[in-house]
């Protein structure tokens, strides 16, 4: 990676300056310049293995450490310097990364009879991390609970009150878990064949992160069976917004966003701004700005991001952002960012235009589906 | 939203175009035009004659049980079994709708459910199945080939046309399970033939449909069908057949385990794949630097059709036995090596950017 990264500084520079901007106007006025903030996205390597790579505010490249396979989500764990990363389904890794300076500090696997769906979040304090993970013989999602503190010593798992869960996020009031489970199932024997489309019940859960009991549950109407709910964001009042992939016909106009209100009232997003072809149907990632107004959800097989008012809950429009899937919300700001296939990553300043920035740091990266911003 | 701006402090280069046009759109169009004429209306034809067939076929058993009609059966019911695989990877359109993948053949079904039901059926002589109607609406599992093949095929208690009321049972159903079939089959082929309805939207995409808006589009989904075809074999109904080793071998994962078809199956699905990807010649349209692409996929199937079809053993016993295993392994690894053509040097050849994330996301 050394190599590379000088053949190319000179490009990247010239490029990376107007990174540097980008990530200063991120800065709140009031808050001192933060020395972590970093951008930290799994990805495929230039030499075509996979990794974590992390960018630094000058656009540089912090690090890019190889995985073993292919990963999925990062996640970050701010006290405790570290990034966690997700093998991607049907994988078995869990890796702690350094977020100094991209040591692999540890490098785990699911337990026996389970494997990762590629999502994790960290409760209160960062202690305990929560993994979406399957049960794949006895056929049913569960949640892993690792213990950050004793080294990530496995410590328990909960029901997930559904089959494939996928990603997950901590309730506002950080006692709850909200899963979204996609309702496939699959058999890592099978690789990433979907088992039961003609039965899957698709759901959100929120569990109680002590009981694991289920507090509430979501599941939609019949007719939208084949809507798997896999990603999801909860804003700063407690609104689940969720993006979903249709497992049924491609030509089918279906609604593929959709908010939970703290209220329990569930409003699926109109998608009159987006053609199937537009979205094939198949959200990749999502996210909510954050002051709460703005949903983006992406279509990468489409080639495009969505964004919806959430005050009006009426679309916004389609951004044209070929192979984008990873999605963040910048804090302080109403800007969503957004990363691709091809390499290039910047925000989207949705209360102003539909109109997205990017840099590529590095020639011959392929961001993969989920970044975090630090 | 579309235009370019360039804010003055910012260098970052400004993303505000729409996706790239299409290379040759007329060409893209000829190749879809092949598929579907040459492959696609034909071999859905062919499935709709021999399902009409096989319930004609079970019919004339179930009226007269004789070892001398049973034969007729055998190869009726085989001859589906081929004509199936000739279009279950064609996921889209006619097939994905109103579940008539699933209700013409429910598997994988990893956990039997298929099984529990119609054994539930069987044992409570439910006589709802016995009408094709009222089946229709029934459970996606007591329908179809794979619901007639344990009907004529199971092993447990009585055979379908057995002397006895259990028999007699089984027999009804499975001629009501063939009518459904037939019916599903020709619903399909019917779509598929019609010169409006979907495949007038695959074969003339127009900027306003939201299906297809260009040749580039429809061209996209019958390279994906072949991808997903490729992956269906080798993934589903390869994979944990054979396990990594003899010990993890499970063959009774196979599809068409009962009626002894399960090897079949795999010559036929790489038969019916090839036979697709050469109706479509993607050869004759691609620039001269990709033109070993096509030669080098047909020579790939022919190596792994001569090397199932080189299997005798069913397939119970040829995951235990070395040399047919090590052909089956060989197929596999053929197959992987397909998938990779299909996915990178295929969708080059034909200007599809499948991308990182869009190719197979999460």
């Amino acid at each position: 990676m050394r190599s590379m990264a000088t053949e190319t500084t000179i490009g990247r520079r010239a490029l990376l300056w107007g990174a540097a901007f980008a990530f200063g106007v991120a800065l709140c006025p009031s808050r001192p310049r933060a020395e972590t903030r970093l951008l930290v996205s799994t990805a495929r390597l230039p030499d075509r293995r996979f990794g974590l790579v992390a960018i630094e505010p000058d656009g540089a490249l912090r690090f890019a450490t190889p995985l073993p396979d292919r990963g999925h989500e990062p996640v970050v764990a701010l006290r405790r310097r570290e990034v966690v990363v997700m093998a991607r389904r049907p994988g078995r890794f869990l890796a702690v990364v350094d977020v100094a300076d991209g040591a692999m500090r540890r490098l785990l696997s699911a337990p026996d009879g389970r494997h990762f769906y590629g999502h994790a979040v960290f409760g209160p304090g960062e202690r305990l991390l929560y993994t979406t993970e399957n049960d794949y013989e006895a056929e049913r999602g569960v949640i892993g609970v690792w213990d950050a503190d004793a080294g990530y010593a496995r410590v328990g798992e909960v029901d997930a009150h559904g089959i494939g869960p996928h990603d997950l996020a901590l309730g506002l009031d950080g006692r709850s878990l909200v899963i979204a489970n996609g309702g496939l199932l699959t058999h890592p024997d099978s690789g990433r064949a979907k088992l039961n489309l003609a039965t899957m019940e698709p759901s959100l859960a929120v569990l109680d992160l002590r009981s694991g009991a289920a507090l509430r549950r979501l599941v939609l109407p019949r007719e939208l069976h084949q809507l798997s709910i896999r990603h999801l964001a909860v804003t700063s009042d407690g609104t689940i917004g969720f993006g979903m992939q249709y497992e049924g016909p491609a030509g089918d106009t279906v609604p593929l966003a959709g908010i939970w209100a703290p209220d329990g009232t569930v409003a699926l997003l109109p998608q009159d701004h987006a053609a199937p072809a537009e979205t094939r149907n198949y959200v990749g990632d999502l996210a909510i700005d954050a002051t709460g107004r703005y949903l983006a959800a992406s279509f990468p097989r489409g080639g495009r991001v969505g964004v919806w008012d959430l005050r009006t809950r009426r679309p916004l429009g389609l951004i044209a952002a070929p192979d984008a899937c990873g999605l963040q919300a910048e804090a302080g700001s109403d800007r969503l960012w957004i990363s691709d296939g091809d390499g290039a990553i910047g925000p989207v300043d949705a209360g102003v235009a539909l109109r997205r920035s990017t840099v590529t740091p590095l020639p011959g990266l392929a961001f993969d589906n989920h970044f975090a911003r630090i | 939203m579309r235009r370019l701006l360039i804010a003055p402090a910012l260098l970052a280069s400004l993303l505000a175009s729409a996706p790239p046009a299409a290379a040759d759109a007329a060409r893209d169009a000829a190749i879809v035009a092949r598929s579907v004429d040459g492959y696609i209306r034909p071999a859905t034809a062919r499935f709709a004659a021999d399902a009409e067939r096989l319930q004609d076929a079970v019919a004339a058993f179930c009226a007269e049980p004789a070892e001398a009609r049973r034969r007729p059966l055998d190869a009726a019911f085989r001859a589906a079994v081929d004509g199936w695989s000739g279009i279950q990877f064609l996921r889209f359109g006619p097939l994905g709708e109103a579940h008539r993948l699933e209700r013409i053949a429910y598997w994988p079904d990893p956990k039997g459910i298929g099984l529990r039901q119609i054994r539930g059926v069987l044992s409570e002589r439910d006589p709802s199945v016995t009408n094709p109607a009222a089946l229709a609406g029934k459970s996606v599992a007591l329908q179809g080939l794979t619901a007639l093949e344990y009907l004529l095929y199971g092993d447990d208690g009585d055979a379908a046309g057995a002397p006895g009321e259990a028999g007699a049972f089984r027999c009804t159903y499975a001629i009501a399970a063939a009518r459904s079939l037939a019916g599903l089959a020709q619903a399909t082929a019917r779509e598929w033939q019609a010169t409006d309805g979907f495949a007038a939207r695959l074969l003339s995409p127009r900027p306003d449909d939201p299906l297809y808006r260009s040749p580039a589009e429809a061209l996209g989904e019958l390279h994906r069908a072949l991808g997903t075809g490729l992956q269906v074999t080798q993934d589903l109904k390869l994979k944990p057949v054979l396990g990594d080793s003899m010990d993890s071998a499970r063959p009774f994962a196979a599809p068409f385990r009962r009626s002894g078809l399960s090897v079949a199956v795999l010559a036929a699905d790489l038969r019916s794949l090839a036979a697709f990807l050469n109706a479509a010649d993607f050869g004759r349209a691609v620039a001269p630097k990709h033109g070993w692409i096509a030669g080098s996929m047909a020579f790939e199937f022919d190596n792994a059709i001569r090397a199932a079809e080189a299997v005798a053993l069913p397939i119970d016993e040829a995951v235990y036995d070395e040399t047919a295993r090590g052909r089956l392994n060989y197929v596999y690894v053929v197959l992987g090596s397909l998938r990779n053509l299909t996915q990178q040097d295929l969708a080059a050849a034909l200007d599809l950017k499948v991308g990182f994330n869009a190719l197979d996301g999460d």
